[in-house]
C-alpha cells in the first residue's frame, strides 16, 4: 500500500485542459461524391490535454471494429502540442460495384495509462460520381 | 380648359407612379453566414467565423413622410430533419445613409425612417441570431428575417 | 404654366397610397457535430483485503475520470471491459472483469458487457468509470491492467 501514493500522484498530473477551443476529431460525419474510385475527406485533429501527446488515426470499418484495407490516412500517427490542431487526409477505394462506402475513422492515443482507452470515432460515406449523365 | 389641361397632365403622372414600381429595391450585396458559438448554444452571424448581410436600399418613395425600414420575423427556415428544440430569435442592425444613420433590433427600435432624398442609397449591416437551450444538431441551417419599406 | 404643373406634380405626389417593399434577407449556417474526450484521471485498480478483486472501487483504488465535451448529438461507448496484461504466476480465465460508471450518465451495476448512450450537447462534464476484476482464486503479485475502449461517435 505504500507504493500507491507515488502512483495516485503520477496519475492525477494528466489533467485535462479546457476544451474551448480544441476538437478531437472534426468534422464527425461527412459524404461526398468522388468522379474517381477513391474518395478523399479531410479531417481536423485535435489535442485538449495539457501535455504534448501522440495520436493514431486509424482507418476502420463503420462500427469502429476491425481495421480496414483499402483505406490510408496520410498520417497514421501524429504527435501534437497541447491545445493545438492538425489536419489529416483520409482516403479510400469504393468498389465500383457497390457504388458507396462507408468508412470509420477512430484517433486515439497512442499510449495511455489507466483503466479506459478514449477514442472519437467518425463515418465518412463517398459516393461514386456518374460519368455523364 | 385649364382642368382639362390639369387631367391631361395628372393622368399620365399617376398611371407612371402608380405603376409596378415598388416602394424601394432591397439588394443583398454579402450573404449572411451563421456560425456556431463554441458552448453550442447559439448559431448566430456575430459568432467568431460569422458574416453579417449587408443591404443596400434604393430607389427609395419620394414621400414626404419619408420612408419607414422596419425588420421583423426573424425565423429558422431551413433545418436539419428531426431538429425540434425550442429557440428564440434575435436580430439586430446598423443603418447608413448620407452622413447619419440608426441601429436596433427586433426588441427595441426595429424602425428607422428616412428622409425622402433623390438617389438616396440606405446601406443597411443585419445580424440574425438563434438560441438554443439543449444545442443545435448537426446540419444545414438557414434564418430569414423580413425587411420592409413602407 | 408650368408653376401650375410643378404644383399638380406635388399634391399629386402627396395624395398617392403609400406602397411597402418587403424581402426576406436569408442567413446561413452549418453546424457540425464535435466530440471531445479526454481521460483526466487515469484508473488505478487495488487489491481487496481478503485477496479476491482487483478493482478501482477498492481502498486506494482511482477510478477513471474521462471528460467530454459534446457539440451536436453523439453516443458514448464503453466496450466490454478486458483484463490486458497480467503476470506470468496468474492464470486468467477463472475471474470476471466487470465496469460501472457515474457522472454525466450513470450505471452503477457492474457489467461484463459492453454498455452505450447518447449524449446531446454537453459543456465540460465528467464520467467516473470503475474497473474491476473478480477471481475467487485470487491475484498473483505483479502488474496488471485492464481496460475499457471508450468511443465517442
Amino acid at each position: 500500500m505504500q507504493l500507491s501514493a507515488p502512483i495516485l500522484a503520477a496519475a492525477l498530473l494528466l489533467a485535462f485542459a479546457g476544451a474551448a477551443s480544441a476538437q478531437s476529431l472534426s468534422p464527425m460525419h461527412n459524404e461526398g461524391e468522388t468522379p474517381s474510385l477513391v474518395k478523399g475527406f479531410k479531417l481536423y485533429v485535435g489535442n485538449p490535454y495539457r501535455v504534448r501527446m501522440v495520436f493514431e488515426v486509424i482507418p476502420m470499418d463503420p462500427k469502429f471494429e476491425v481495421v480496414v484495407a483499402d483505406a490510408a490516412v496520410n498520417f497514421p500517427e501524429i504527435a501534437m502540442a497541447p491545445g493545438t490542431s492538425r489536419q489529416v487526409i483520409v482516403t479510400f477505394r469504393i468498389d465500383p460495384q457497390l457504388k458507396e462506402r462507408t468508412i470509420g475513422v477512430c484517433v486515439q492515443p497512442k499510449d495511455i495509462e489507466g483503466t479506459v482507452m478514449p477514442r472519437v470515432c467518425g463515418t465518412y460515406t463517398g459516393r461514386l460520381r456518374r460519368a455523364g449523365g | 380648359m385649364q382642368l382639362a389641361r390639369l387631367a391631361a397632365l395628372l393622368v399620365p403622372l399617376l398611371a407612371l407612379l402608380t405603376g409596378p414600381a415598388q416602394a424601394c429595391t432591397i439588394g443583398v450585396s454579402t450573404a449572411g453566414v451563421l456560425k456556431l458559438s463554441n458552448d453550442g448554444h447559439t448559431l448566430s452571424s456575430g459568432n467568431s467565423g460569422g458574416i453579417a448581410s449587408v443591404l443596400a436600399i434604393s430607389d427609395l418613395d419620394l414621400d414626404l413622410n419619408g420612408t419607414t425600414i422596419t425588420i421583423s420575423n426573424t425565423r429558422l427556415d431551413t433545418t436539419p430533419a428531426g431538429f425540434a428544440a425550442p429557440v428564440s430569435y434575435a436580430a439586430t442592425y446598423n443603418a447608413v445613409w448620407l452622413l447619419t444613420g440608426a441601429s436596433g433590433s427586433l426588441v427595441s427600435n426595429p424602425s428607422f425612417t428616412v428622409p425622402p432624398v433623390l438617389n438616396l442609397v440606405v446601406t443597411v449591416t443585419l445580424h440574425n441570431t438563434v438560441t438554443s437551450a439543449t444545442g443545435f444538431k448537426q446540419g444545414n441551417y438557414t434564418t430569414k428575417t423580413t425587411v420592409t419599406c413602407s | 404654366m408650368r408653376h401650375l404643373s410643378g404644383l399638380v406634380i406635388v399634391v399629386a405626389a402627396a395624395c398617392l397610397p403609400t406602397r411597402t417593399a418587403a424581402l426576406d434577407v436569408t442567413f446561413t449556417g452549418l453546424v457540425v457535430d464535435t466530440c471531445t474526450i479526454a481521460v483526466a484521471t487515469p484508473g488505478v485498480m487495488m487489491l481487496s483485503g481478503d485477496g479476491t478483486i482487483l478493482g478501482s472501487d477498492q481502498t486506494l483504488g482511482v477510478p477513471a475520470t474521462v471528460t467530454v465535451v459534446s457539440i451536436g448529438s453523439n453516443n458514448i461507448a464503453l466496450s466490454a471491459p478486458t483484463l490486458l496484461t497480467y503476470p506470468a504466476g496468474y492464470t486468467p480465465g477463472g475471474g470476471t472483469v466487470a465496469m460501472n460508471y457515474t457522472g454525466l450518465a450513470s450505471h452503477p451495476a457492474f457489467s461484463s458487457l459492453g454498455l452505450n448512450f447518447d449524449i446531446g450537447m454537453l459543456s465540460l462534464s465528467s464520467l467516473f468509470v470503475n474497473l474491476k476484476v473478480t477471481d475467487a482464486a485470487g491475484f498473483a503479485q505483479g502488474t496488471y491492467t485492464a481496460k475499457t475502449v471508450l468511443t465517442c461517435s
